[in-house]
């Protein structure tokens, strides 16, 4: 009963959204629709939020070897969430007329989430040099082939590659080579959602089961 | 000797990396950035100069978070500049939770780095008695920008908002209701808007906005992405969804150069191509290596 509420729910939003976009009439449908999405979704927030609760919680408990990342991960939700609720996201207005103080959650974020966020992204660069090193070798025609292109675009994408052909070839690597290959990876990719959500909407499949 | 150099320690690339990129940022070499006439940040920057009109409102959506900033924001500042030097109105708004914030950074870079001083609302949305620095122009928040916020929902926060802005963002990003504003209480959706921009780092980002607001609701879109995915955004651009593109730090430093403002990512040019030609070199020189150590041993 409970699966057939389900599949007939899935299949009535679905048909509903696609229909929508073909008949203007039902745009009142799509509208109310896309916000119950809107209001679900922030819900899920708040499940996600659970969901990291209990198994950091159930790893402190059984005393898993990332039981300390675990307590990091627990505190710093908490500080955040607290002194976002607790001390508001509006500015804290000071005596001096017309200046506004930082709120203790825009401190947290500025002072540590901006830095630590931004220091793990420029690691890439040193692991990209380590294992450009390492790992690529022109061992066949198309490793090669492969080489050959990033080497030209690293080159052209910089100031310092101006000159001669480097920026047209680079141009033309990106926009035509490319191009080509990423329209046939976005074309069957598109396909390839339509057959699930096609799968979905007749209930072959049934991922909210899960 | 050849076998160690194979299997050079990764300790030394790193502190070659790190050389490679500190250097040029100490010791800039100024080497000269020639955005491509007709390229995706010049289709970008003329669409921008040229068909928004004086006086319109552009919507900004900051899709991404702080691990991104240094390819993004310099793009987002740029735009910025552009829109105020033009008197063109900014609204922001983010589908990604911390894009809010990186909002409010680019308007503080924006003040801090040009002739325009941004004049905050209180926390009643009434604006501010700011005294104005001689040489510079007042822009007002509710009347020149304003920051929506985060709002959860991806792809129909964009469907809803489309045609119901008021209620899909009915607060900005502090809680002050964006009907006490004149820039956004008569904006009902896309219609209210001349050109949309979304700088996104990943998921939700152009595709969706691609999707929906330039396919469904044929909305003229310019994309700002970091380098890595720009290829992935081509496409796009040829197909006319995009109007213009920038990608990564080179992106933003084209778009700096046209506006003849240059800003952090022309900065960071020097230190990008001085990386970049390190990084050629290991692959060239480890080649090298490999192929003599084959050699020896007759493979």
């Amino acid at each position: 009963m409970q699966r057939n509420f389900l599949v007939a729910f899935t299949f009535i939003c679905g048909l509903a959204m696609i229909a929508s976009f073909f008949m203007p009439i039902l745009q009142g449908l799509q509208d109310m629709l896309s916000k119950f999405g809107i209001i679900v979704i922030s819900f899920s927030l708040l499940l996600g939020m659970g969901s990291i609760l209990v198994v950091n919680v159930q790893k402190i408990q059984r005393r898993h070897a990332d039981t300390p990342y675990s307590i990091v991960l627990l505190i710093a939700m908490f500080v955040m969430l607290v002194s976002g609720i607790v001390f508001g996201i509006k500015p804290v207005e000071s005596r001096i007329e017309s200046v506004t103080l930082e709120t203790l959650f825009d401190y947290l974020f500025q002072t540590i989430m901006v830095p630590m966020s931004s220091t793990m992204f420029s690691l890439l660069a040193f692991f990209i040099a380590s294992a450009a090193y390492r790992a690529f070798r022109a061992r066949t025609p198309e490793a090669t082939m492969l080489l050959v292109a990033a080497f030209l675009v690293m080159l052209g994408q910089v100031p310092i590659g101006n000159f001669w052909v480097i920026p047209q070839i680079k141009d033309f690597i990106m926009e035509v080579i490319n191009t080509a290959g990423q329209r046939a990876i976005m074309i069957g990719a598109a396909l390839g959602l339509v057959s699930v959500s096609l799968r979905i909407l007749l209930g072959i499949e049934r991922p909210y089961e899960q | 000797m050849l076998d160690k150099l194979v299997n050079l320690d990764r300790r030394i690339i790193f502190v070659m990396v790190a050389l490679a990129v500190l250097i040029p940022l100490l010791f800039p070499l100024h080497m000269p950035i020639a955005p491509l006439p007709g390229g995706p940040v010049d289709r970008a920057y003329q669409y921008l100069d040229k068909r928004v009109p004086e006086g319109g409102t552009v919507l900004m959506s900051f899709d991404y978070d702080p691990a991104t900033f240094v390819e993004l924001d310099p793009m987002a500042v740029a735009m910025v500049k552009h829109c105020f030097q033009r008197n063109i109105k900014v609204v922001a708004m983010a589908l990604w939770p911390q894009g809010a914030t990186m909002a409010e950074n680019v308007f503080k870079m924006v003040k801090d780095t040009s002739k325009f001083e941004l004049v905050p609302v209180d926390r009643n949305g009434v604006t501010r008695s700011v005294v104005i620095p001689a040489g510079k122009t007042a822009k007002y928040y509710g009347k020149d920008y304003v920051n929506l916020g985060y709002k959860a929902g991806q792809i129909l926060v964009i469907q809803s908002m489309a045609k119901d802005l008021q209620n899909t963002f009915p607060l900005d990003s502090q809680g002050v209701s964006i009907k006490q504003f004149n820039l956004t209480k008569n904006i009902r959706g896309f219609d209210g808007f001349d050109l949309l921009i979304d700088l996104s780092a990943g998921d939700p980002g152009i595709p969706i906005w691609v999707q929906v607001a330039a396919t469904q609701f044929n909305k003229p879109l310019i994309g700002g992405c970091t380098a890595v995915s720009a290829p992935g955004f081509t496409p796009y651009l040829q197909a006319g969804q995009l109007k213009g593109l920038m990608g990564g730090m080179r992106g933003a430093a084209d778009y700096e150069v046209l506006l003849k403002a240059p800003g952090t990512a022309s900065r960071g040019m020097d230190a990008q191509s001085i990386a970049h030609l390190l990084i050629i070199f290991f692959i060239v020189v480890s080649n090298i290596f490999y192929f003599s150590t084959r050699r020896r041993e007759g493979k």
